[in-house]
C-alpha cells in the first residue's frame, strides 16, 4: 500500500473550472528492462505483461513531447528499437487531441519485438515533478523528462546511456553544459539519425518528407493567422474566394447533438471503385444506404473515414447510377469527374420524367453532403507520381495513389525526376479547406512501376501484411525457440514426453493432400473395432499436427505468429505464419517418422451415430502421405495406382473405402439439416477455410475424396468446438456464420426467375433444397449453375471468428454447414484461431483432476452427432492450468477481432495478386500477337533484362496514344463469357476460362449505341479460329433499351432486327488490357459476337456431356497443374529474351486453345480458370461490404 | 440486508467532468492506485462539541461531516415507536462540494435515497430495543465530492454513533467496488464513477461477516458479480481496521485526559 499521496491541482482552461484529482505516487513502478538489477526484477514483483527493453541496446530512446508530437511516424518505423515512451508524452498527446497518433504509438508498445514500452512517470515518485507557478507544460514536460533519464541511469547502474530526443531543448537544458559523464545526452533527430543510422536512407528520407510537412503546416498557419489578421482589421474586406467548393467541418458537439437527434447521420465513408464520384455510408436502418455524390459534397473526406453526414433536400436525391464507368484511370479524373456528375443528373431527370418505368426497381436514394468527420482513417498509401510532373518546377507534386478510390495526394519532394515511374509510399498528413487535394509527405519508394516485385510489395502494404512478414524472417530469438532439426540430425520425440501421450504409432495413419504438400496439418485413421459386444463399430480418427506443443504461448514465434495471423497465400509466393523447420518439418505429419498430434477419436457404430469421442495428445507415424487422385483411384476399385507401391495400395485401400463409407453417412445427415451443398461450384463458401490455400486448389468437379476429407475436418471442429465452450464459456474461440440477409437474395431470385426457376431462401435448408433443384432441372448448363451459384455466395454474410462470452448462445450458429457449434482446428500451422484452439482444448483436457492427457473425456450420446446439441451440458470447471490469456474473454475477443482483419486482408491481398496475374496473363498474350503481327516491334518486348515485364514508358506519352485504336485492330484473346450482371450502358461479362470478369460497353461515351457489326456475321455461333478477323466497325443507329436486372434490347434499323441481351447468355467477347501507369492494368472487353441461345442449349449439351468425360480423363493431369507451375509459366514467358521465338510459341499456343474453343467452351487444361477459383470466394467480402 | 438494484441516473449528484478517456497502464489506475487498493482514509472523531458525537472522514478527496444527536426524546409524537428507538438521517451535500457550485434541494430524490440506504442499514444493528420511545438523529453533509459518497456515509455515520455512545452489534465498514476496463476494481473516484461504469457498494459487519447493505449502480454481468462482491467485502475488512484504530486512538487520547480514578 502506498499512501503517500500528493494532490495535483489541474486547472481546465477551457471550462474555467479547477478540477483536483489526486495522484498516487508509487515507489514500484518497473523499469520494463533486461537489465534490471533487482532480483526478483522490479517488472515481476507488480506482475504486469509487457515489452521489455533489450539487455543488449546500445541505448535506449526517449523522446520527449515534441518529438512525439510531430515526428511520431517516425518512431514508428520498425528500425528503430528500445524507446521508452513516458506517460507524460502520452498523456501530452491525449491533451493536444492526437488519438490516432496515440493508438499508433501504444500498438509499438504492445509489439514485443519493438521492445518499446510504457514508463509511468506521472506516477513514479522518483519522476514525478510539480508544475511551478507560471511554468509552461513544456517546460514542466522536460524536467519529468529529464527526471525519467536519470532514473532510469541510477536504477541500470549506468549500464545502458539513455538518449533524449528532442527538437526543442538540448543539452544545454539538461544540465547547463554541453559535455558530462550521466550518460544521457539530449540529440535533435536528424544528430540522432547522423549518429545511428548513417547507413539507412529510408530514415533519413522519411525525416526529410516530415520536416517539410511540418514546415508547410507551420506556413499554414502563419498565413492564416495573417489572413485573420488583416480581415479583423478591415471588416469590409472580401474573404479569400475559395475555389475548392469544400467547407468548414461543424464543431463536434454540434455533430454529436445532431447525430443524436437524429438530424445528422453518421458512419463510414465508402467509396465506389468503379464509380469514383459516389461516396456513400450505411446510416441505420430507417434510411438505409445515404449517397454522396460529387467532390464537394464529399468535403475532403477519404474512404474510410467515419463521417457525419446531413441529409439533402429531397429533390437531389438520386437514383444511383447504373453505368459502367468507362475511363477508370484518374488521368483525366476532374473532367470524368464532371462527366459522370452530370450523367446522374441526367439520369435522375429522365427517371423522374418517365417515372412509370418500374419504380421498384429505380429507387430513389437520399444524398448527403460530409458536414463533419468523426475520426480519420488514414493509412500508409502506394502511389505514383502523376504523369509528366517528374518535368516540372517546384516542390509540390501530386501522386495518384493505387487504391482507385483514394483521392490524388499532394506531396512535397525535392527531386521528382528520382520518383518518375516509381511506386512510393505516401501519408496523408492534412486536409485544409482551400486546398483540392489533401497534403501528405513521401514516407519510401518501393520500386519501379509494374515491376512484379514492386507490385507484390504494393499488395503487401495495401493490405497491411507486415513488412518482417513479407522478408519472410522470424526473429533470432524465434528462431532460437525452435526444435533442432538438421538432416544429420533429425528431430525426434522426447521419451518422457512420449510416455504421456497416447501412443498410436502402430495404427495405420494416413494423410490424403494435394500433390507436393509441404505443411501437412492432418492424418486420418480408421478401424473397424468392437465395442462392447456390438460388432461393425468404427474407430474414426483425425489427427492434427500438434503446433501448440513446440510454440509455447507468449513466447517470440508466438507473439510473431499472433501478428501474421495467417499464412498468406499469392499467387506465385506465401508468406509463412511459422517459421518452415515447423511448418514443413517438426509439424508437418510426414511418413514414416514420429510425430506429436493433438487427436479427436471418435467411436462410431455402424450407423456412423458418435458413440464417444476421444480428445488428446497423441504421437503418430503417418503410413503414407497420399494425394487426392491417388485416394480417388483406391476408391474407384483400382488395385494399384500411380505413385504407390502394390503392397502400400492394398494395405490402404480398404481404409479408404471404408473411411468413404462412413463420411457419406455423416455427411447425408449433416445435409438432412440443411447444409449448404454448392458441389461443383468454386463457390465452395462452406469450406471456405479449407481451401484457403493454393494447395487446396480442387479441379472443377471435385473428386469425391475432396469432399471425404472435408466432411471429417468439419466433424473434428464442430466437436472441439463443442468442447472447448463447455471449458470455457466466456472465452471459446468459435466460428460464426450469420444468416444472410433476406434481401441480399434479390440478384439471386431475379436471376432464377429469369430461367423460370424458383428459389426459396428462408432457410438454409429450404436454400440448399433448392439449389439442388435447379442443379437437376439445368444440369447441363455448367456455366449458368457456377453463376448461380456464385450469387448464393455474394448474399452470404462473412463467416468470422469470436469469443464465446462476446456473444449470445444463439449466435454461434454456422450458417453454411448447419451446425450449432463451429470452429477452426484442423490447420494450425496456416492458422493462428487453430492455435489457440489447440490451447483451449489442451486446457479443457489438463484439469488438475485428471493426470494426463489419457483421462479421456467420454460423453456419450450427449453430444452425438445425430443428435441435437445439449447447449446447457455439463460445465466442466475451469481449468486452473490454463494461462490468463485463454481465459480472459476480452483479450481472445481482441485476438479474434485481429484475425478476422488479418483473415480479411490476406483475401484481399490474394484477390489482387490474383488480378495482377489475371492481366499479366493477358499482356502477355496480347503482346505476343501483336509481336506475330508487326514483325517483333521493340518497343512492346515481353521480356526485358532487368525483370520489368512492363513495356517501355515511352508507351505512356501522349503522343502515343492516338495509335491505340490501331492496335485495337488486331483482336488478341477472344473467348466465350456469360454475361453476369446488366447495367445501362452495358453489361458485365464473366470468363469461365480466366475466372475474369470484365465491362463491356454497349454506348460510347457520348451515349451513342455501339454495336460492333461483328455481331451480325457471327450471331449463327460458330466462329472459326482465325483471330482478328473480326469487323469491329460500329453499326449505325442503334437504339436501345434495358430492363434492369434482366435484359437489354437492341434494335438495329439497318437489318430490321433486334437483338436480346439477356442475363446469363453467352456471348463472346475480345480480351484487352487498359494500360495504366498509375494503377495496375485492368482488363476490358469488346463484344464480338453472341452465342444464340438455341444453339448453346443444344450444343451446349452435348458438348457438356462430352466435357464431363473429358474432364474425368483429364483430372489427373489437370489438378498437377499448380498454381506455382502456372505462375512459372508466366514467368518463363516472360523471361524469354528472343521477343521472337516467345512470339512463335505463343501464337501457336494461342491458336490451339481458340480452335479447342470453337467445339467446346471449357476444355480443361492449362485454363487459369481452375487456378482461380478460390479467390470467387473474396467476392463474398467484396459484396457485403 | 437491503438489496437494490436501479438505472444509473445520478447527473444529480455527479461532480461535472469532461469526457476522459483513461487508458490503464501497467495495471494502474487513472490516480495511480492498483486495482485492489483503496484511496487514503483519514478520520477523527468529535469534531463537534455541540453534538453528542460527530466524525469527520476522508476518503480520498471525498470529505463528508457527520453528527448524531441521541438517543433523546422524539421530537415529533408521529415518530414515537413504543419498543425500540427511532432513528432519522438527515443528508446533505455543500453547495461547493462539487467542481460545479450548486445548491441543491432538500427534496432532491436521490439525497433522500441515500439517507434512506444509511438508516436502512444501521437500523439492524444499532441496539434500538434498549432506547425505546427515544430517536436518534445522524446528519451527514458532503464538503467535497470525489466519488463514492455512500460508503463514506456509512463509515462516517459508524464512527459518529460510536462517538455518541449508541449501542451497536458491530461495526458498519462500506466500500465500493466497480467493473472498469474488464476488471475488477476497488473504491472508485469520481473519473472512474462518471463513465457508465457498473458499481456496487457493499456495507459489511466485519465480526459476523453479515451483510448489511447491497446496491447497484448500472449493468454487470452476472458472472463478475461474485468476483466484484469478494473485492467490496476485502474493502470493507480493510477500512474496519482503520476505523477501528481511530476509535481506539480517540479512547486512548480519552483516557490520558481523564483524571485517573485510583
Amino acid at each position: 500500500m502506498h499512501w503517500e499521496s500528493v494532490h495535483f491541482r489541474k486547472t481546465n482552461k477551457n471550462t474555467v473550472v479547477k478540477r483536483v484529482r489526486e495522484v498516487y505516487l508509487r515507489d514500484d513502478i518497473p523499469c520494463l528492462s533486461s537489465l534490471c538489477p533487482l532480483s526478483p526484477s522490479c517488472k515481476d514483483r507488480v506482475k504486469i505483461d509487457s515489452s521489455l527493453l533489450s539487455s543488449n541496446a546500445t541505448h535506449y530512446l526517449l523522446p520527449d513531447s515534441s518529438v512525439v508530437l510531430r515526428y511520431s511516424e517516425l518512431l514508428e518505423q520498425e528500425e528503430l528499437t528500445d524507446i521508452i515512451l513516458t506517460e507524460t508524452v502520452l498523456q501530452r498527446l491525449q491533451q493536444e487531441d492526437r488519438q490516432r497518433t496515440y493508438k499508433s504509438l501504444r500498438q509499438v508498445a504492445k509489439d514485443s519485438r519493438r521492445r518499446t514500452v510504457v514508463f509511468s512517470s506521472e506516477k513514479c515518485s522518483a519522476t514525478a515533478v510539480l508544475r511551478r507557478p507560471g511554468e509552461s507544460i513544456d517546460e514542466h514536460d522536460w524536467r519529468t523528462l529529464a527526471k525519467t533519464a536519470e532514473w532510469y541511469q541510477a536504477h541500470l547502474s549506468h549500464k545502458v546511456p539513455t538518449i533524449i530526443l528532442s527538437e526543442e531543448f538540448s543539452q544545454l537544458d539538461l544540465t547547463g553544459r554541453v559535455q558530462d559523464d550521466t550518460g544521457i545526452t539530449v540529440m535533435t533527430l536528424k544528430q540522432y539519425l547522423n549518429s545511428y543510422w548513417q547507413q539507412t536512407p529510408v530514415l533519413h528520407d522519411l525525416l526529410d518528407s516530415l520536416k517539410e510537412a511540418i514546415l508547410e503546416e507551420d506556413e499554414m498557419m502563419t498565413q492564416q493567422q495573417q489572413q485573420r489578421h488583416t480581415s479583423q482589421s478591415l471588416p469590409g474586406a472580401k474573404k479569400p474566394s475559395n475555389t475548392t467548393g469544400y467547407t468548414d467541418y461543424k464543431p463536434l458537439s454540434e455533430l454529436e447533438a445532431g447525430v443524436k437527434s437524429e438530424r445528422f447521420f453518421q458512419g463510414v465513408l465508402k467509396v465506389r471503385p468503379n464509380h469514383r464520384d459516389q461516396a456513400f455510408i450505411r446510416g441505420d436502418s430507417r434510411i438505409g444506404e445515404i449517397v454522396i455524390v460529387g467532390r464537394e459534397h464529399r468535403n475532403r473526406a477519404v474512404h474510410g473515414d467515419i463521417v457525419v453526414v446531413e441529409l439533402l433536400n429531397k429533390s437531389h436525391w438520386v437514383v444511383p447510377s447504373t453505368h459502367i464507368s468507362y475511363d477508370p484511370d484518374e488521368t483525366h479524373a476532374v473532367a470524368a469527374e464532371e462527366e459522370e456528375e452530370q450523367q446522374l443528373v441526367a439520369s435522375t431527370t429522365l427517371s423522374s420524367t418517365s417515372s412509370s418505368s418500374s419504380p421498384s426497381t429505380r429507387q430513389v436514394k437520399p444524398t448527403g453532403r460530409v458536414v463533419g468527420i468523426v475520426t480519420r482513417n488514414w493509412r500508409s498509401y502506394v502511389a505514383t507520381l502523376q504523369e509528366g510532373a517528374e518535368n516540372e518546377s517546384g516542390a509540390f507534386h501530386l501522386v495518384l495513389p493505387l487504391d482507385p478510390v483514394i483521392p490524388k495526394i499532394r506531396i512535397r519532394h525535392q527531386s521528382p525526376k528520382a520518383l518518375a515511374h516509381q511506386r512510393i509510399v505516401v501519408r496523408i498528413d492534412s486536409w485544409p479547406v482551400d486546398s483540392q487535394y489533401p497534403n501528405g509527405h513521401f514516407v519510401r519508394r518501393l520500386g519501379p512501376a509494374h515491376d512484379l516485385d514492386t507490385e507484390v510489395t504494393a499488395i503487401l502494404i495495401e493490405h497491411g501484411i507486415s513488412v518482417s512478414q513479407s522478408a519472410l524472417s522470424f526473429s533470432e530469438g524465434a528462431l532460437k525457440e525452435m526444435p533442432v532439426h538438421t538432416p544429420s540430425q533429425p528431430w525426434g520425440p522426447d521419451p518422457v514426453e512420449l510416455r504421456q501421450r497416447r501412443d498410436l504409432r502402430n495404427e495405420v495413419v494416413f494423410s490424403i493432400d494435394p500433390p507436393n504438400c509441404q505443411d501437412i496439418d492432418d492424418a486420418i485413421s480408421i478401424k473397424e473395432v468392437t465395442v462392447s459386444g456390438k460388432k461393425g463399430c468404427i474407430e474414426l480418427g483425425v489427427h492434427i499436427a500438434d503446433v501448440s506443443f513446440f510454440v509455447t504461448e507468449n513466447g517470440l514465434t508466438d507473439l510473431e505468429a499472433r501478428a501474421r495471423g495467417t499464412t498468406v497465400y499469392l499467387s506465385d509466393r506465401r508468406f509463412d505464419m511459422l517459421p518452415k523447420v515447423l511448418s514443413e518439418q517438426v509439424c508437418s505429419l510426414r511418413h514414416h517418422v514420429d510425430r506429436y498430434a493433438m487427436s479427436v477419436i471418435w467411436t462410431l457404430d455402424a450407423e456412423a451415430n458418435v458413440l464417444s469421442t476421444w480428445y488428446g495428445r497423441t504421437v503418430i507415424r503417418s503410413t503414407c502421405e497420399m494425394e487426392y487422385e491417388q485416394a480417388q483411384g483406391l476408391l474407384d476399385g483400382k488395385s494399384v495406382v500411380p505413385g504407390l507401391d502394390a503392397q502400400l495400395c492394398k494395405k490402404l485401400k480398404k481404409h479408404v473405402v471404408l473411411l468413404a463409407e462412413t463420411m457419406r453417412k455423416i455427411r447425408a445427415k449433416r445435409m438432412a439439416k440443411g447444409g449448404l451443398e454448392l458441389e461443383s461450384s468454386e463457390v465452395k463458401f462452406k469450406f471456405q477455410e479449407e481451401e484457403n490455400s493454393i494447395k487446396d486448389i480442387v479441379p472443377k468437379q471435385p473428386l469425391e475424396v475432396h469432399q471425404i476429407i472435408e466432411e471429417a475436418m468439419v466433424m473434428a471442429n464442430s466437436y472441439v468446438a463443442q468442447r472447448i465452450y463447455q471449458g470455457f464459456h466466456d472465452s471459446a474461440v468459435l466460428r460464426h456464420h450469420p444468416a444472410p440477409v433476406q434481401s441480399h437474395f434479390r440478384m439471386l431470385l431475379k436471376a432464377a426467375e429469369s430461367r423460370g426457376l424458383s428459389i426459396d431462401t428462408s432457410s438454409n435448408l429450404a436454400l440448399a433444397n433448392s439449389l439442388r433443384d435447379c442443379t437437376l432441372k439445368c444440369g447441363d448448363d455448367i456455366e449458368f449453375l457456377r453463376l448461380l451459384k456464385t450469387m448464393a455466395t455474394m448474399a452470404m454474410s462473412e463467416a468470422s471468428y469470436i469469443s464465446a462470452g462476446a456473444y449470445p448462445v444463439h449466435d454461434y450458429a454456422h450458417y453454411g454447414l448447419a451446425l450449432d457449434f463451429y470452429t477452426h482446428f484442423t490447420s494450425p500451422i496456416r492458422r493462428y484461431a487453430d492455435l489457440l484452439v489447440h490451447r483451449q482444448l489442451w486446457a479443457c483436457l489438463s484439469q488438475p483432476s485428471s493426470p494426463s492427457s489419457l483421462a479421456s473425456s467420454k460423453q456419450s450420446g450427449g453430444v452425438g452427432g445425430s443428435e441435437g446439441m445439449d447447449l446447457d451440458g455439463p460445465s466442466s470447471s475451469s481449468s486452473s492450468s490454463s494461462s490468463a490469456l485463454l481465459k480472459n474473454g476480452a483479450k481472445v475477443a481482441q485476438i479474434c477481432d485481429h484475425l478476422n482483419y488479418k483473415n480479411r486482408e490476406s483475401k484481399f491481398a490474394q484477390k489482387d495478386s490474383t488480378e495482377l496475374f489475371q492481366t499479366l496473363y493477358v499482356l502477355q498474350k496480347t503482346t505476343g500477337h501483336r509481336n506475330s503481327g508487326r514483325g517483333g516491334r521493340g518497343r512492346l518486348t515481353s521480356g526485358r533484362e532487368d525483370g520489368r515485364m512492363e513495356v517501355d514508358s515511352g508507351e505512356y506519352a501522349p503522343a502515343e496514344n492516338g495509335e491505340e485504336e490501331e492496335e485495337e485492330v488486331e483482336i488478341p484473346l477472344v473467348e466465350t463469357g456469360l454475361i453476369s450482371e446488366i447495367r445501362e450502358n452495358g453489361f458485365f461479362v464473366f470468363v469461365p476460362r480466366f475466372g475474369i470478369k470484365g465491362p463491356v460497353y454497349l454506348r460510347d461515351k457520348e451515349g451513342r449505341v455501339a454495336i460492333p457489326a461483328s455481331v451480325m456475321q457471327n450471331s449463327s455461333g460458330h466462329f472459326a479460329g482465325e483471330e482478328g478477323r473480326y469487323d469491329s466497325s460500329m453499326l449505325e443507329g442503334c437504339t436501345m433499351e434495358t430492363d434492369q436486372l434482366t435484359q437489354t434490347t437492341v434494335y438495329i434499323p439497318g437489318h430490321h432486327k433486334k437483338l436480346e441481351f439477356r442475363l446469363f447468355d453467352k456471348v463472346r467477347v475480345g480480351l484487352h488490357l487498359k494500360k495504366s501507369l498509375a494503377h495496375r492494368h485492368s482488363i476490358y472487353m469488346t463484344l464480338i459476337g453472341l452465342e444464340s441461345t438455341t444453339t448453346s442449349k443444344n450444343v451446349g449439351a452435348q458438348h457438356a456431356k462430352q466435357g464431363r468425360q473429358a474432364q474425368v480423363e483429364k483430372d489427373m493431369a489437370m489438378a498437377r497443374l499448380s498454381n506455382q507451375e502456372l505462375v512459372r509459366d508466366i514467368r518463363q514467358g516472360q523471361e524469354v529474351a528472343a521477343a521472337a521465338a516467345a512470339a512463335v510459341k505463343q501464337k501457336k499456343r494461342g491458336k490451339d486453345k481458340n480452335t479447342a474453343l470453337s467445339f467446346e467452351q471449357s476444355k480443361p487444361g492449362q485454363s487459369l480458370h481452375d487456378v482461380l477459383e478460390p479467390f470467387e470466394r473474396s467476392r463474398i467480402i467484396e459484396s457485403s461490404l | 440486508m437491503l438489496i437494490s438494484l436501479q438505472r444509473k441516473d445520478r447527473a444529480s449528484l455527479e461532480p461535472a467532468q469532461g469526457s476522459f478517456s483513461h487508458h490503464r497502464q501497467h495495471g494502474l489506475r487513472i490516480d495511480g492506485r492498483r486495482t485492489t487498493e483503496l484511496r487514503k482514509i483519514r478520520s477523527i472523531t468529535s469534531t463537534l462539541s455541540q453534538a453528542d458525537g460527530s466524525a469527520y472522514l476522508e476518503h480520498g478527496n471525498t470529505k463528508i461531516l457527520a453528527a448524531v444527536y441521541g438517543p433523546r426524546e422524539v421530537r415529533s409524537k408521529t415518530n414515537i415507536i413504543h419498543e425500540r428507538c427511532y432513528i432519522n438521517v438527515e443528508f446533505s451535500m455543500a453547495p461547493f462540494s462539487t467542481t460545479e457550485r450548486r445548491r441543491r434541494a432538500k427534496t432532491d430524490k436521490r439525497m433522500l435515497e441515500i439517507a434512506q440506504f444509511v438508516k436502512q442499514s444501521f437500523e439492524p444493528v444499532v441496539l434500538t430495543q434498549i432506547y425505546p420511545r427515544s430517536q436518534v438523529d445522524i446528519y451527514l453533509q458532503i464538503l467535497q465530492h470525489d466519488g463514492g459518497i455512500l460508503e463514506a456515509c456509512i463509515n462516517a455515520t459508524t464512527l459518529a454513533l460510536m462517538d455518541a455512545g449508541v449501542a451497536m452489534e458491530d461495526y458498519v465498514c462500506a466500500c465500493t467496488a466497480g467493473w472498469i476496463d474488464k476488471e475488477p476494481a476497488l473504491d472508485l473516484n469520481s473519473v472512474e464513477e462518471a463513465q457508465d461504469t457498473s458499481e456496487m457498494t457493499v456495507a459489511l459487519l466485519p465480526k459476523s461477516g453479515k451483510i448489511a447493505l447491497l446496491q447497484m449502480e448500472a449493468r454487470l454481468h452476472v458472472d463478475k458479480l461474485e468476483e466484484v462482491l469478494q473485492l467490496a467485502s476485502d474493502g470493507c475488512r480493510q477500512i474496519h481496521t482503520v476505523l477501528d484504530r481511530t476509535i481506539r486512538d480517540r479512547a486512548e487520547d480519552l483516557a490520558h485526559k481523564m483524571p485517573s480514578s485510583s
